[in-house]
């Protein structure tokens, strides 16, 4: 398991577009993905899932890779993050 | 993967539309959209309808959504879907939507099922702790 956490650095925060961005990435990958943000942990292939976690800007949460291509899955995940999902 | 058809009063249907386009950044496949004005004529409504199928389901398997059931636009959905053996959901809202789209590669079963719990879980009363 690839345990991270994650800073949302984008202005509009995980938003539907950059929620829809995430879980189109995420679900190229086997493994298994959750994102927690306090005591709520998100299936990252859902995109309901993800907008439930309401993360504005500086919204820390944490990422969990489980899987074949847990690794593979952690990097992209955070580069898309860092990218602030191509909005900026 | 489904085709998704919207039949919904006008502008609804292709308004709810734009909106997932807008939200998945790129040109959505096999989603159509048929507004129902309100003067419009029931057989030009199907027609539309019975085209937007034809186009849906070459790839096999479509879902038709519309807006309220008993309503004009559910009345004329209902009678398309019956005569084309297409599952039909009522109740479309913009959740739904996006979990119609994101789970359209499921076995149509399981995709009518997600489709509908998508809806409902979307709603949601939103206090300050939540």
């Amino acid at each position: 398991m690839e345990k991270t956490i994650i800073t949302v650095t984008n202005k509009l925060g995980l938003h539907a577009r950059a929620s829809a961005k995430l879980t189109q990435l995420t679900s190229r990958f086997a493994s298994e993905i959750w994102i927690t943000r306090n005591e709520r942990r998100v299936n990252a292939k859902s995109i309901m899932g993800v907008m439930m976690l309401a993360a504005g800007i500086d919204t820390q949460l944490i990422l969990e890779t489980i899987g074949s291509d847990e690794k593979e899955a952690a990097q992209a995940v955070i580069a898309l993050f860092e990218s602030k999902f191509g909005e900026e | 993967m489904a085709g998704i058809l919207i039949i919904a009063h006008a502008p609804l249907a292709h308004v709810l539309r734009a909106c997932a386009e807008h939200i998945y950044g790129n040109e959505l496949e096999r989603v159509i959209a048929i507004d129902v004005e309100p003067n419009a004529q029931h057989s030009t409504i199907i027609a539309q309808a019975v085209l937007a199928l034809t186009t849906l389901n070459k790839q096999n398997s479509a879902l038709i959504l519309t807006d309220i059931y008993g309503g004009t636009p559910s009345n004329i959905a209902t009678q398309v879907a019956q005569q084309h053996n297409v599952p039909l959901i009522a109740g479309i809202n913009l959740p739904m939507l996006l979990r119609a789209i994101t789970y359209r590669k499921q076995p149509i079963h399981d995709l009518i099922k997600l489709t509908i719990v998508g809806g409902i879980q979307g709603v949601i009363q939103i206090t300050p702790n939540s």
